[in-house]
């Protein structure tokens, strides 16, 4: 039985990394006595792909994951008891079961909607906000340093960036930023990159302390979003 | 607190899961609910705390107790230590985001000489006077157990009690006391424990005077007070069926050092290696039921989610049950691809059949521990290992899948010469050689075999029969290394060392007295901290602070001590006689070697004889 799970990472989990993710994942299924499949060979690994990685420190409300199960279980049944078995941090949205033909999430998530809130640090109007907003979106090539294991590199971020809003709380002086940006093989954009262009043309915010949050992955097919789920 | 700590700490600090304490299972109790707040402080970080088994049984034996909750606190890594300071934040415990100083008992583990510095660190952060005599009634009581508790002198102005010997009981008796007289109003320390002392197994070192002589020797330890005994001897559990054991133990977001379910088959170690300080402390050996172990699997499994169940002891290889033991447990669970492994083997118990169950499903490393290159050595150190042993199973590793295999030796031992690091080296090579020959006959497929060897510096420990020998002084362990670096030449046989300064300094500590006391805390003040991780140890800032305490770091490593002196922990009795031990030592001398009472006749050590306790073997002797 092949199984798609969209789930969330919550403020508690933010700090979970990949691996510590994927170990967690597996605790619950065997906790929970939810029969997984395993690789054959030297090692054997429980049959559990994941989307796109989330960096360590961003809450997620659209993450997804396919597993592969020895035995039929209630789609319901497997809801409950990973509810009850897993630990705090991740929280289970839906679950639907799959085609075991239909092409890993890996292969056509291409998209990622962001949302990123935080403190003014000084004056600033929802109308400078909008402004920002379109003149990031009017630029053809935004360069910012991208950080890889080789070093600082340029990075031309604007091809990646699909939408953008900026929105300004002026009573509580706060800012959510929303985005949709390439994400997966294609290439991959990091919002606190777009944060960093942002800042570049004059928002005034702290980037290392505002929250991430990633809202959803999609798969853009010809401009149209859709859901992994669908 | 917790809010500001994770909003503006956790996001700048390595590894911000180390200071959460949402796993699950975590036990998190109102405070105004228990008549008693305590907390689990591990002197080292969250990955190593969380693998080791004491803290597990401690933290839920107690918090199965509905008045009391046991928290856990662990040395922050040195990120975290900056950021407390910065934000100008007490050390705080994972459960509850408490402070120290805000607990009613701080219970430490005393697992490795060279955590002590991080002890004096941890209560400084948790802003908790240092000393005990500058704590009033309104501080926290500060207790510590564990294998560094039996010589427990060189912590003797910081702690207030010590646990000795296995707590699961004590530690709640400990608890009962306290509880009641803080509930009685006007708690006063110096009553409690004056109740303390009265409890089998706790030890109060201010109830104690050290006298010596003009040359440095100890004259006298005597009790100060009547309440207190003149000997303090260890507690233990004679029926490991009995004993808690916790099978709903957390489990850590992040990944730790040993992170896998554990299962404990056994207590103590009878094969009377010399140099073993745990082979003296834990006897006699006691072992579980496989009734009693199949059941606390099922239930580590069910409640952990673990995919790896590791069968721990000193030696799990000597379990007179092992084999059956895993087969079941394989049969039952290998479908569900949970594995087994067997951290601690013996050359000379470790079978076929058990390299043949263990590598079911998933194969972990393969180590053994020779511990010297000759047999000359091995019966000097009654490490009772042939080399026909090593080479047998060598063979069974080989045949069976295993390319790598680890050997652990010590160097700097009792009557070592350069003969003795040949046979190391040539041990290494036969090992290889041997891989070598059966991958040929295979067809020469798989990986090439590679033999790693890891060899410490000896470092003499109080209980056992090497405890009158000194360290090799520096120089020459350093010689000792060096040559025997030399006679290694293949690049698939890796040679780690340890860092001698530290074998050293451990040493010292190790053998010491509580005049070390006033240089650890110089060495605390000079900033030295987790001394254990290479990075971080300050050798000539030790030397400094123990020599600006007026103390001669030599006189406490290199200094050969008779019979009859008096040892700095003589009043500390772990059952095992101090006869005993100069005999072992004399035997070793002469290249006698003890057998194990376990498969020969007993060896009067003391421990069944003086003790309320037996041998305790499932499979039969």
């Amino acid at each position: 039985m092949h199984l798609r799970i969209k789930y969330g990472k919550t403020r508690e989990g933010k700090f979970l990394s990949h691996l510590d993710l994927m170990r967690a994942w597996e605790r619950a299924f065997r906790r929970g006595a939810i029969p997984l499949a395993f690789s054959q060979g030297f090692n054997p690994h429980p049959k559990i792909s994941f989307g796109s990685a989330l960096a360590v420190g961003v809450t997620s409300s659209g993450e997804y994951m396919d597993v592969e199960l020895k035995k039929f279980r209630e789609i319901k049944e497997i809801k409950a008891t990973l509810e009850n078995y897993l630990p705090l941090g991740l929280k289970i949205y839906d679950i639907v079961e799959i085609d075991p033909a239909t092409p890993s999430l890996m292969s056509k998530i291409n998209r990622a909607k962001y949302q990123v809130q935080g403190k003014l640090i000084e004056d600033f109007s929802a109308t400078q906000g909008e402004e920002i907003a379109h003149q990031l979106l009017a630029e053809e090539n935004i360069i910012v340093q991208s950080y890889s294991k080789k070093g600082f590199k340029d990075k031309n971020i604007r091809p990646g960036i699909f939408a953008l809003s900026i929105e300004v709380d002026e009573i509580n002086k706060s800012v959510l930023v929303e985005f949709i940006v390439q994400t997966g093989s294609q290439g991959n954009i990091r919002p606190e990159e777009v944060m960093q262009a942002l800042h570049g043309l004059g928002l005034p915010v702290s980037i290392d302390l505002m929250d991430f949050h990633r809202e959803g992955l999609y798969i853009d097919e010809a401009g149209h979003l859709f859901s992994p789920l669908s | 607190m917790r809010k500001y700590i994770e909003e503006n700490i956790l996001p700048k600090v390595e590894k911000p899961l180390r200071y959460l304490g949402d796993e699950w299972n975590v036990v998190k109790k109102p405070w105004a609910d228990v008549r008693l707040r305590t907390v689990f402080a591990f002197p080292d970080i969250y990955e190593v705390g969380m693998s080791h088994l004491g803290l597990s049984i401690i933290y839920n034996v107690v918090n199965e107790e509905p008045d009391f909750l046991m928290e856990r606190v662990f040395a922050p890594w040195v990120d975290m230590e900056e950021q407390l300071k910065i934000h100008n934040l007490p050390l705080f415990s994972l459960e509850s985001y408490k402070p120290l100083y805000e607990f009613d008992v701080i219970g430490f583990t005393l697992q490795y000489e060279m955590s002590f510095s991080n002890i004096l660190n941890m209560l400084a952060l948790g802003k908790v006077p240092l000393k005990s005599e500058e704590r009033d009634d309104n501080h926290p009581l500060v207790i510590a157990g564990g294998p560094c508790a039996y010589n427990p002198e060189p912590l003797s102005d910081f702690i207030d009690a010590f646990i000795l010997g296995e707590g699961e009981e004590v530690t709640i008796e400990v608890f009962r006391v306290i509880a009641k007289n803080k509930e009685q109003g006007n708690f006063s320390r110096e009553k409690t424990l004056r109740e303390l002392a009265q409890i089998k197994g706790i030890y109060i070192p201010k109830f104690y005077d050290v006298e010596y002589f003009p040359d440095g020797k100890i004259k006298s330890i005597t009790p100060n007070v009547p309440y207190a005994s003149a000997k303090i001897s260890k507690r233990f559990m004679k029926n490991l069926d009995e004993a808690y054991f916790p099978t709903k133990p957390i489990v850590p977001y992040l990944e730790v050092v040993h992170d896998r379910a554990m299962l404990e088959v056994l207590r103590g170690c009878t094969r009377g290696c010399r140099f073993c300080q745990a082979g003296m402390l834990y006897r006699p050996v006691r072992e579980r039921s496989p009734e009693v172990l199949k059941e606390q699997a099922e239930e580590l499994l069910k409640n952990t989610g673990h995919n790896e169940l590791s069968l721990t002891s000193l030696s799990t290889s000597d379990y007179t049950c092992v084999e059956p033991l895993i087969k079941e447990l394989l049969d039952k669970y290998e479908n569900e691809g949970v594995g087994i492994s067997l951290p601690s083997l013996r050359v000379d118990s470790f079978s076929m059949g058990l390299a043949q169950q263990v590598q079911r499903v998933r194969k972990s490393s393969l180590t053994f521990a020779p511990e010297a290159g000759t047999q000359r050595l091995r019966d000097v150190i009654n490490k009772g290992v042939t080399e026909e042993n090593l080479m047998k199973v060598a063979r069974h590793a080989f045949e069976n899948g295993w390319s790598q295999i680890k050997l652990y030796f010590m160097i700097g031992l009792p009557t070592e010469t350069n003969e003795d690091l040949d046979g190391i080296a040539d041990l290494a090579y036969k090992v290889l050689n041997l891989g070598d020959e059966i991958r040929k006959d295979n067809g020469a497929r798989g990986p090439q075999p590679k033999v790693t060897i890891s060899v410490a510096g000896f470092v003499p420990k109080a209980h056992t029969p090497f405890q009158w020998e000194p360290q090799v002084n520096l120089e020459k362990l350093k010689e000792k290394q060096q040559y025997l670096g030399s006679k290694i030449r293949n690049r698939r046989i890796t040679y780690n060392y340890h860092e001698a300064k530290l074998s050293f300094v451990e040493a010292i500590f190790a053998k010491g007295d509580r005049r070390l006391g006033k240089a650890l805390y110089r060495a605390w003040e000079k900033g030295c901290k987790f001394d254990g991780w290479s990075q971080h140890f300050k050798y000539e800032t030790w030397l400094e602070a123990i020599r600006e305490t007026g103390l001669d770091p030599e006189w406490y490593a290199y200094r050969t001590l008779n019979y009859e002196d008096i040892l700095p922990w003589e009043h500390i009795d772990i059952g095992v006689k101090k006869q005993f031990l100069s005999k072992e030592h004399q035997k070793a001398l002469e290249i006698a070697t003890t057998g194990d009472c376990r498969f020969k006749h007993c060896t009067v050590c003391g421990i069944c004889q003086d003790f309320d306790v037996a041998l305790d073997l499932k499979g039969g002797k």
